[in-house]
């Protein structure tokens, strides 16, 4: 049964939506956009002509409301949204790095390697384990928010301060320098800051996140697991690539300076697909097999180096830029009480 | 003139490699320095990392005896010492390009001679921590 | 400290950071006769005074070895650094500074230009005010006479490199002519010389050389 585009009353079945969630994206963003272009229109109004007594507060309050729900709301719809994934990851991370988990009995059976979380894990449609994704770009769609916020309102107050002006002063005694130096300045900055914003939504928008999913977690050396990857949308896909990736990253820093170098020490294809369509009646559907080499290092994490693992999709699609996700991969050492190697699968439980 | 004091250290393994759950056991003595200039002797099994990155480590396993904590009866921090400890699941030694995981014995002495400040000397032997054999599936 | 280091590996990249961090090498003077001579300087004039140079070109190598310098002749000395990463702690406080400069005949302060335009200006004023011995390093001048300004010439590079791997009783895998090309690349920057150094020896170094714990 293929889904209405729009639909009053939406219903969710099981992990089935009735109505495109594509909609109930653009409807969410569109909304807190709207929520904000007021807040901001109004707050440039109210300052300009401040009333005075309770009624500034109230009216301060309210439009103040207004901007942080508009904003709220632009951002939690994206990191509600599929796409906000990697954000969603981020935070997660960043708040993890004040976890207790080292002190866990995870952290006590294989010290400096990281632990498999299933906070981040979620179970995956066709395989046990679907992985999070580790790269996304959060903080650039935030800036590019915050900055045409910024601008958007920096706008609304120099038209509204130059038609104020021009309408209490003497028509001869009116300045022309504000709107000549200031007014095309900052009404280009927002304009391409909104446009900015705007390509950035179409991307993530219209191109589903590509869904990683594993048989097993955690992974061994020498082991093979099947890899189901899923991908909606509409999309003419002209190439899929998928490598089985290891890094050592170092960090050093003396006094003032810092260096962080990552260091790729495997890069290998594991699946490649080219020229092919997605579509609504026909997603991306496929399941492989990847084998971790047998002298392969296990996942290894210190205050100043790791040694990491991941899957790195990159994705070149008609009509939009070329999109590079990773997904982390946590491989553990071979060692005496290991879970069988056979067995490590599906069963959600921390290591 | 003075030599050096002298620190050895022996691991009950003549190839060094050891796996992860193995037991290790570990002897060591300092020579070539008096008994009274002994202040304190620490041993240490760890890890440490080297390359380009700033320098990690992890102590395994730690003790550390001064002339008080020694018993009345054998004072001399120079003699033959032995501890065993049983080594852990990670991390492996690693040798990569940027990053490189070691693990060694680390003695470490305190020491003052006359007329001197205390003065430290270390001495290192490294060994291997592998992984297991692969299993045959 | 004293080390012997017993390992089983065959061979040790000498660039690898433990060497060439600040304190690890013996720092070779250029544009100075000698580190003894500029602490023996040091202590007879107390002065208040910079150390200038670009980035990795060895200010921090200069400090601690002159800080070694004072040690050995139980001179009291603190090093202090400026810079703000969560790793070093918070940044160092104009108050934190005055009890430095008070408990010790000599502070020197790493990375001087870290700290904000008006820490950095009660720090000099109250050093003067009460002739208080401080060296600061910085890239750029902050108005107190230059004690040394640090360049890194090829020669001194070629010494530096050959020492390395003397040190390490390494091959001479990193050539002088290699040096030479490297250091047309990043002239003063010894630190990110020292970095591909470290590449090269391990692009070069046999496979033989490595352990067999892969």
């Amino acid at each position: 049964m293929s889904r209405q585009l729009i639909r009053i009353l939406g219903k969710k079945r099981g992990s089935r939506h009735s109505v495109s969630s594509k909609f109930g994206v653009i409807g969410n963003v569109a909304f807190s956009l709207t929520l904000l272009l007021l807040g901001l229109i109004s707050g440039v109004f109210f300052l300009l002509n401040l009333p005075d007594g309770v009624a500034s507060w109230l009216l301060g309050i309210v439009i103040l409301s207004f901007i942080g729900f508009g904003i709220q709301g632009l951002v939690t719809g994206l990191l509600g949204s599929r796409v906000g994934d990697g954000l969603r990851f981020s935070l997660i991370q960043n708040a993890h790095r004040f976890d207790l988990t080292q002190k866990s009995k995870a952290a006590r059976r294989l010290p400096n390697v990281p632990t498999i979380d299933t906070l981040l894990m979620s179970p995956g449609n066709t395989q046990p384990w679907r992985l999070p994704v580790t790269t996304g770009k959060p903080i650039e769609i935030i800036s590019v928010i915050a900055f045409f916020a910024t601008w958007t309102m920096v706008s609304f107050f120099l038209v509204g301060y130059s038609i104020n002006q021009y309408r209490t002063t003497n028509h001869s005694g009116w300045s022309w320098w504000l709107p000549t130096l200031s007014l095309l300045p900052s009404i280009g900055f927002a304009g391409w800051s909104g446009r900015m914003l705007a390509r950035e939504l179409k991307n993530q928008i219209n191109i589903d996140p590509l869904k990683v999913e594993v048989s097993h977690q955690p992974l061994y050396p020498g082991q093979t697991i099947d890899v189901a990857i899923s991908q909606g949308g509409a999309l003419y896909v002209r190439s899929l690539r998928l490598f089985l990736v290891c890094e050592e990253v170092t960090s050093y820093h003396q006094g003032t300076d810092v260096r962080t170098e990552t260091l790729e020490i495997l890069r290998e294809q594991v699946f490649v697909q080219r020229r092919f369509e997605i579509t609504s009646k026909a997603p991306l559907a496929e399941t492989f097999t990847v084998t971790i080499p047998p002298d392969a290092m296990h996942s290894f994490q210190s205050n100043f180096n790791c040694l990491q693992w991941r899957i790195e999709s990159v994705g070149r699609y008609r009509d939009y830029a070329e999109i590079r996700r990773g997904f982390s991969l946590v491989v553990h050492p071979l060692f005496e009480d290991a879970d069988d190697v056979n067995n490590s699968s599906g069963d959600a439980h921390a290591v | 003139m003075q030599f050096d004091p002298l620190i050895s250290i022996r691991l009950d393994l003549a190839d060094r490699e050891y796996q992860s759950g193995d037991i290790l056991e570990c002897e060591y003595q300092i020579d070539a320095v008096e008994s009274d200039e002994m202040h304190a002797v620490e041993a240490a099994v760890l890890w440490y990392t080297s390359g380009k990155g700033d320098e990690d480590q992890g102590i395994h396993y730690y003790q550390r005896e001064t002339r008080k904590s020694r018993h009345l009866d054998q004072p001399d921090l120079r003699v033959l010492t032995h501890f065993t400890t049983t080594l852990p699941n990670s991390p492996f030694s690693y040798e990569g390009t940027n990053l490189k995981i070691q693990w060694c014995v680390r003695v470490r002495i305190l020491i003052q001679r006359d007329g001197q400040n205390l003065r430290e000397y270390i001495h290192d032997q490294g060994f291997q921590l592998h992984r297991l054999p692969l299993l045959q599936s | 400290m004293d080390r012997n280091q017993a390992s089983l590996r065959a061979s040790v990249n000498p660039f690898e950071t433990r060497w060439t961090k600040p304190g690890q090498m013996t720092f070779l003077p250029n544009g100075f006769t000698s580190v003894s001579e500029l602490a023996a300087q040091i202590v007879k004039d107390t002065p208040r005074c910079e150390i200038l140079g670009a980035h990795g070109v060895g200010k921090s190598s200069l400090l601690r070895a002159l800080q070694s310098h004072l040690d050995q002749q139980s001179i009291s000395n603190h090093l202090a650094y400026a810079c703000e990463f969560p790793h070093d702690g918070p940044p160092l406080k104009f108050a934190e500074v005055k009890l430095l400069l008070r408990e010790s005949d000599v502070l020197f302060v790493d990375g001087f230009e870290q700290l904000s335009w008006w820490t950095r200006r009660r720090i000099i004023r109250y050093s003067e005010k009460y002739a208080l011995a401080l060296i600061i390093a910085c890239h750029q001048t902050q108005g107190l006479p230059c004690l040394v300004h640090l360049a890194a010439t090829e020669t001194l590079v070629l010494k530096l490199v050959h020492s390395l791997q003397q040190a390490q009783e390494a091959d001479e895998v990193v050539s002088a002519s290699d040096v030479r090309e490297l250091y047309q690349r990043f002239g003063n920057n010894v630190r990110e010389l020292l970095f591909a150094c470290y590449d090269l020896y391990e692009q070069r170094r046999a496979p033989g050389q490595r352990t067999s714990s892969q």
